[in-house]
């Protein structure tokens, strides 16, 4: 009885999924981040249009997928609006162009298009994020674009098809995915890595971000760490949890650096909580 | 950077195979046939628990499985939906700007062995993205390479589209010298072992990432060789092609 509970309890582990969340990186192996805690995102996606989730804009479903980032407890904030100016993204670095193909620093259009200022986007890719980021991996814009050559609509549940067998698109699920890379996350599955995540490289039934996502967004952006202003409410105890969980899945320089930054607010924290007890 | 899904056919397909994909590891193997002896067993309440126990297992691991759900460009998608099927050494990387000012790395292929189309003494693919001054525009994930490995390459659309291998990353396979056996094999661009045989459609993944050769063996299921991978394509190219 022993034995087979033994067994019980190790299949069991192994069954349930690995926290392996991975993040984008520059070249000095530091993951790519917003460096103020917040990103602009706008969406020019259009409507109205009445789609299948009830909703009746493309933007608004851009809206949502950002309100979900900004509902997870991670110091990071997407301001996220529709309409207005476009910068066009396309063009050569220069006074409009912060980085060649990507707009202004810190503007993060959300745009459909049929290619990525002029190459295709082929037969496989229904959407990218063009990330631009300085030396030490400072994010300077990320704009976003949607494959308007491929059927799109918005809906939960599993994927779902044409009567001639092609996908329709869930345009919620997707831009969920692109904002995780507007962030700095990467494809856990892309490390060969086996976990339910929005931010696996392949559109899948999972629709709503998953406790790897969570956890990655919250590691790359750690609550006790957060800056800048607009910020979202956080949550510092479940967020070391996440920390100690992530920790394996990053570099160990960006580790300790990240440590240090989380000991020197928390012993902030301590004197400040000290001197307002005095 | 998202994959588009596949057809409703292939999807329904994957689906429904999918608790299979999961690999039954020797635990599991052991519960499985613990339980099939147990049954000529006289005490019943001994056989009765793990019995229990082990479907319970299996259960909870169908279920995890069933989250692994992955729309992606099998085998022979990847040959057909090619123009070139080359293994090559890269011997160049450099980057460039077009007239826009859009970043782009050029990877350059030599001592190239071609298996479909029409390719010179060398390749030079076309991704998108670099490094502009001091900055770098990429897109996540976009296959990066390294002066003098060796990749078995399905490719299509070079030179104007942002990837230009079919399924992105699937459309690369590492190719790599194993000193035991003395040949090349090949690893997907996870650097995941593959295995001889196709299992239906798909190519077959050693276990887990970074398993050796051994291990593999010991499943009874050898490492699929350069020549193995150049007998499959060469198999699904002999294939009636579909009308796309």
């Amino acid at each position: 009885m022993r034995r087979a509970a033994a067994i019980l309890l190790l299949l069991v582990l192994s069954a349930l999924p690995a926290r392996a969340f991975v993040c984008l990186k520059a070249a000095n192996d530091a993951c790519l981040h917003w460096a103020q805690g917040q990103a602009n995102i706008v969406s020019f996606l259009g409507g109205p249009v009445q789609l299948n989730n009830g909703t009746t804009s493309w933007d608004q479903n851009a809206i949502n997928a950002a309100n979900d980032w900004n509902g997870i407890g991670a110091a990071v904030h997407f301001n996220a609006s529709a309409g207005g100016t476009l910068n066009e993204p396309c063009g050569p670095a220069g006074p409009r162009h912060a980085c060649p193909g990507t707009g202004p620093a810190g503007d993060n259009p959300v745009v459909f298009r049929d290619n990525v200022c002029g190459a295709a986007f082929g037969p496989d890719i229904i959407e990218l994020t063009k990330n631009c980021w300085n030396a030490d991996g400072t994010m300077i814009n990320a704009p976003v674009f949607v494959n308007s050559a491929v059927l799109w609509n918005a809906y939960d549940g599993p994927i779902q098809f044409t009567t001639g067998g092609q996908p329709v698109n869930d345009i919620r699920r997707v831009l969920l995915h692109e904002l995780g890379h507007v962030l700095g996350l990467g494809h856990p599955d892309q490390t060969g890595q086996t976990v339910q995540a929005i931010m696996n490289s392949r559109e899948s039934e999972l629709d709503r971000l998953q406790t790897d996502d969570i956890s990655g967004a919250r590691v790359l952006y750690p609550p006790t760490a957060m800056v800048g202003t607009g910020g979202c409410q956080v949550d510092s105890a479940s967020a070391s949890g996440a920390w100690l969980l992530a920790a394996p899945a990053l570099s160990f320089a960006w580790r300790r650096q990240r440590r240090r930054e989380r000991w020197r607010g928390v012993r902030a924290l301590n004197t400040s909580q000290r001197n307002s007890s005095e | 950077m998202t994959v588009q899904a596949e057809p409703r056919r292939t999807f329904q397909i994957l689906r429904y195979k999918l608790p299979q994909w999961r690999h039954i590891d020797s635990r599991e193997l052991s519960c499985y046939g613990k339980a099939v002896l147990s049954a000529n067993d006289i005490d019943s309440r001994r056989v009765l628990i793990p019995v229990l126990l082990c479907l319970l297992v299996l259960l909870i691991n169908a279920l995890a499985a069933r989250a692994m759900v992955v729309l992606k460009r099998d085998f022979p998608d990847l040959v057909t939906r090619s123009e070139q099927i080359v293994i090559g050494t890269v011997t160049g990387i450099r980057e460039e700007q077009d007239s826009s000012g859009t970043p782009y790395t050029l990877v350059t292929f030599s001592d190239l062995s071609v298996l479909k189309g029409e390719v010179g003494s060398a390749l030079t693919l076309r991704f998108y993205g670099g490094t502009a001054g001091d900055v770098q525009v990429r897109i996540s994930d976009m296959p990066t390479f390294t002066i003098g490995e060796r990749d078995v390459l399905f490719v299509a659309g070079n030179g104007s589209t942002v990837c230009p291998l079919v399924g992105v990353w699937q459309g690369r396979f590492y190719v790599r010298f194993d000193a035991d056996l003395g040949t090349d094999i090949v690893e997907d661009s996870n650097h995941q072992l593959l295995l001889l045989g196709l299992n239906q459609r798909e190519l077959i993944r050693a276990p887990a990432r970074g398993a050796r050769e051994g291990d593999a063996a010991a499943g009874g299921q050898p490492p699929l060789t350069l020549d193995d991978f150049r007998q499959l394509i060469a198999d699904a190219l002999a294939q009636p092609q579909p009308n796309n």
